[in-house]
């Protein structure tokens, strides 16, 4: 049946759908959107089964309950389809990220800071945001918004300051927000003798795919968590190295 | 040859970084788009 539609025009207007969905689903991971995803695909999913088995009411329900649900999610993520559409009119639609002269700037000032803090035993958590969604651990710290710099990055971990406890988030040239919470790992599998500090780490490699820059205050050593996976005991070149190699995808 | 393979890397990574989203995301933009053309459709013959 799907056949009998394909051209090229059905062709366009599906990969301009799939591309509108990917972006959407992608910038909704990791946050309270996931679970409107989720929901949207349930009730998508039942419809058609509904219909398939001709059952009436049950599709007459849906239907009428799917427009409530659209009003339920205006209201509910209302924050989030405001930032989504400002992000819209601000970027691309096809914004691929920062200029590699840029992410080169940037990464000098963050392995710079890192540096410093090793050499002086300073705990640190960075999270560099990448495609997907962080706003609900940017919510659970302090705003900032400012530009970055390797000396705000020092500031900001200095054991006598009050963001110094939590995670960091940068959004390209940007520190989003400090004193974040983020979640634990949960794998059995770490060493028993990693702190809680990097389990944090870890378990937002794990939730999302932001890479994550552990500094470790007992001995000063740099680990860098992607996808779940901890690198440890890095310099500072091989930090470099990695990060370039990650974000120039 | 080095250009080669570069690209060869970025075009593996292109499909399977995200794999399932962009499975998913597929399978739903052609759900959306035949629910929608199938109203289209219907709505022409009344």
């Amino acid at each position: 049946m799907f056949l009998r539609f394909l051209n090229l025009k059905t062709v366009f207007e599906i990969i301009i759908l799939w591309i509108v969905i990917y972006r959407v689903v992608v910038s909704l991971q990791g946050t309270k959107g996931a679970y409107l995803i989720r929901g949207v695909i349930v009730l998508i999913t039942s419809y058609f089964i509904f219909q398939k088995l001709g059952l009436t009411v049950l599709s007459w329900l849906l239907t009428n309950f799917f427009a409530f649900y659209l009003i339920i999610i205006v209201v509910i993520f209302q924050p989030e389809l405001r930032e989504a559409l400002i992000k819209l009119g601000q970027r691309h639609i096809f914004y691929k990220g920062l200029g590699k002269e840029e992410i080169e700037k940037i990464l000098r000032e963050i392995v710079s800071a890192v540096s410093i803090l090793s050499m002086k035993k300073t705990g640190a958590l960075i999270a560099l945001k990448r495609e997907m969604g962080l706003n609900d651990y940017i919510e659970s710290g302090v705003l900032i918004n400012a530009d970055l710099t390797s000396e705000l990055l020092q500031n900001i971990f200095h054991p006598l300051a009050p963001l110094h406890d939590g995670g960091l988030i940068i959004d390209g040239a940007k520190i989003v927000a400090a004193s974040c919470l983020f979640p634990h790992s949960e794998s059995l599998n770490l060493e028993k003798t990693l702190g809680m500090r990097h389990r944090s780490g870890i378990g937002l490699s794990e939730h999302s795919d932001a890479l994550v820059i552990i500094v470790s205050e007992e001995n000063g050593h740099v680990s860098l968590a992607i996808n779940g996976q901890l690198t440890g005991d890095l310099t500072p070149q091989d930090l470099l190295t990695i990060l370039k190699g990650q974000l120039s995808k | 040859m080095k250009l080669f393979r570069l690209r060869k890397i970025n075009l593996k990574e292109l499909i399977t970084y995200n794999f399932w989203v962009k499975l998913i995301s597929l399978i739903l933009a052609i759900s959306v788009w035949l629910y929608v053309s199938s109203e289209i459709t219907k709505g022409v013959k009344v």
